[in-house]
């Protein structure tokens, strides 16, 4: 029977980044170490905490340290206890420093020398995009994360002429005269023009999901080359869901298939933002399982 | 303003066998006096951590030393949510700021408390014989919060993140002793331990002056200002500021930017009311 971690098995961490510091919490194993540590991402917003909902990663990172691994959640820039100002989340603009940062503190313990990274919605961008960046990276969890670059959708979806007359009715005139909206509406354009030249050239091919965003795919891609195993999990009422099983079949799923990563869609409700007890659950139960299978494969 | 340093560790609880996880905010000078705050329960605590972190810092910058604390169950902190007493609580606060009284050779004369800790925070400053106490929009009967969970289940339901309701939350709470609200277990036992319980109640005979913060003028903000009225009546000079928004801060939604920016905003009112009170007001 795994030995669960208390708080004395717990230290605050303050990781410097920029003119700011991370703050977080580093758990240590309370079993014999395995050398390896994990890094727990959260997702998206301001309400979203490292302890998050129900404070289920306490509950995990303690069960881990049970099992010999050495732990931290942390809260991004302007998050719980993390000074500064709050970073835009957008899944396009993923928070690789901070995670990088967050990493490169837990390797210069010289605790450990492998590292698996956690995390769910906005925080799985920012977990592939870490992963990928780091020969450390031994294992990739994701949970509900979105596949889809939305301006990428949005230039597939709609045409040119739509924006065109979009911007020029009323309401759009009116947006228009604002600087960020015509930024918008300027890379939305550059974003319809490229989707086009793509179409000419014959790049898109027949993906059904050809608005899957480079920020998913190329992580994955070097992940894939590295032989790093990586699970995605989702809810089947995710939001995200649709898309991923859409995108599963097309450039993804040979990503996915490539890297032999493994995919989890068995929770029938919504696992995003863990809004049930039921939900935290599977995702602890995914995690342990990852790292029983990790631990198979070692 | 002072120069301040900001401390996170785990400090001992009430119960030796389980630590707290701990914010210290102190002034680079010597502080004026010591603060602790007592945060409102399960998804409001994590609504309203960043204000918590903001008012602990700019109260640091204006002189005072502040002590922000996961009760046991809580946050980062050990123990089971399922073991959740307003008792508890009110253990967890009082060793907090006594702790704080200790390192820092201040006394702890003021306790702001959120929501459903008002109780809580009453209790605390009675213990502690602070002059001043600081609620956020409180709500001190139970029945007000379970409505105000039973309709953030609603919609939850509405908007699809969680299953139709199939029973009432108060039905639940009797037959199953608890209760999964958006995610946290909510234990039947610490809605029942604050029965009866009121601001006025816990404050007893011990005399102090309050600031009740509401939000807005809605349902909310009327059981905030009932409170208020209630500490006046008891004889506790209490003044009331009601922040202007529509909607109670605790619906804004989270994933919109709109309702980013106005928490935002209504955080930043919330903090500047708090440390201007502190900062400007006497002791009775």
């Amino acid at each position: 029977m795994t030995t669960l971690a208390t708080a004395a098995a717990e230290a605050p961490i303050s990781v410097p980044f920029e003119n700011d510091r991370l703050a977080g919490i580093l758990t240590r194993p309370v079993a014999d170490s395995r050398r390896v540590g994990v890094i727990v991402f959260h997702g998206g917003g301001d309400f979203n905490l490292p302890s998050h909902r129900n404070r289920w990663t306490v509950q995990l990172a303690r069960r881990l340290a049970g099992d010999g691994y050495s732990v931290i959640r942390f809260g991004y820039r302007g998050v719980g206890d993390s000074t500064g100002r709050l970073d835009p989340h957008t899944p396009e603009r993923p928070l690789v420093d901070q995670g990088r940062a967050v990493a490169g503190y837990l390797l210069e313990t010289g605790e450990v020398e492998g590292l698996i990274f956690l995390g769910s919605c906005f925080g799985g961008r920012n977990v592939l995009a870490t992963a990928a960046s780091l020969p450390e990276a031994t294992g990739v969890l994701v949970a509900s994360m979105p596949v889809a670059d939305q301006r990428q959708r949005h230039a597939h979806e709609q045409s040119p002429g739509s924006l065109a007359r979009r911007a020029l009715g009323p309401e759009g005139r009116e947006a228009l005269r604002r600087p960020g909206r015509r930024r918008r509406y300027a890379r939305m354009a550059v974003s319809m023009a490229r989707v086009q030249l793509q179409r000419l050239a014959g790049v898109t091919g027949n993906d059904p999901a050809p608005w899957v965003s480079a920020k998913v795919t190329e992580p994955l891609a070097r992940l894939a080359e590295r032989r790093v195993p990586v699970r995605l999990v989702y809810g089947r009422d995710d939001e995200f869901y649709p898309d991923f099983e859409l995108a599963r079949s097309g450039r993804l799923g040979r990503i996915i298939e490539e890297g032999g990563f493994e995919v989890d869609t068995s929770y029938p409700a919504r696992l995003h933002g863990f809004p049930t007890v039921a939900a935290q659950q599977h995702l602890i139960e995914q995690t342990l399982a990852f790292m029983a299978h990790l631990d198979a494969r070692l | 303003m002072f120069e301040t340093d900001e401390r996170a560790e785990f400090l001992a609880s009430a119960d030796p066998t389980r630590l707290l996880y701990a914010v210290t905010h102190l002034p680079a000078e010597p502080a004026r006096s010591g603060v602790v705050v007592v945060s409102p329960l399960f998804l409001e605590s994590m609504q309203n951590y960043n204000r918590e972190a903001s008012v602990g810092r700019e109260l640091a910058a204006a002189g005072y030393a502040v002590r922000r604390f996961h009760p046991r169950g809580g946050g980062d902190s050990d123990g089971d949510l399922a073991d959740l007493l307003h008792d508890t609580l009110v253990e967890d606060a009082v060793a907090m700021a006594v702790s704080l009284s200790t390192e820092t050779g201040v006394a702890v004369d003021t306790v702001v408390g959120t929501r459903l800790a008002a109780p809580v925070a009453a209790a605390v400053a009675r213990r502690l014989t602070a002059a001043r106490l600081v609620l956020w929009e409180p709500i001190e009967d139970p029945a007000n919060m379970i409505k105000a969970m039973g309709r953030s289940r609603q919609m939850a339901a509405i908007a699809g993140l969680i299953g139709p309701e199939d029973r009432p939350l108060s039905e639940m709470l009797a037959a199953d002793r608890k209760a999964d609200v958006l995610g946290f277990m909510i234990p039947a036992g610490y809605l029942e331990s604050l029965g009866g319980r009121t601001v006025a109640t816990e404050l007893g005979g011990h005399r102090v002056r309050g600031l009740v913060i509401a939000g807005g003028t809605g349902r909310e903000g009327r059981w905030a200002t009932a409170v208020a009225a209630g500490m006046s009546e008891a004889g506790h000079p209490t003044e009331v500021q009601t922040l202007a928004t529509p909607e109670s801060w605790w619906l804004l939604a989270a994933d919109d930017p709109l309702g980013r920016r106005e928490r935002t905003e209504l955080g930043n009112a919330v903090v500047a009311a708090t440390v201007g009170w502190l900062a400007g007001g006497s002791l009775p």
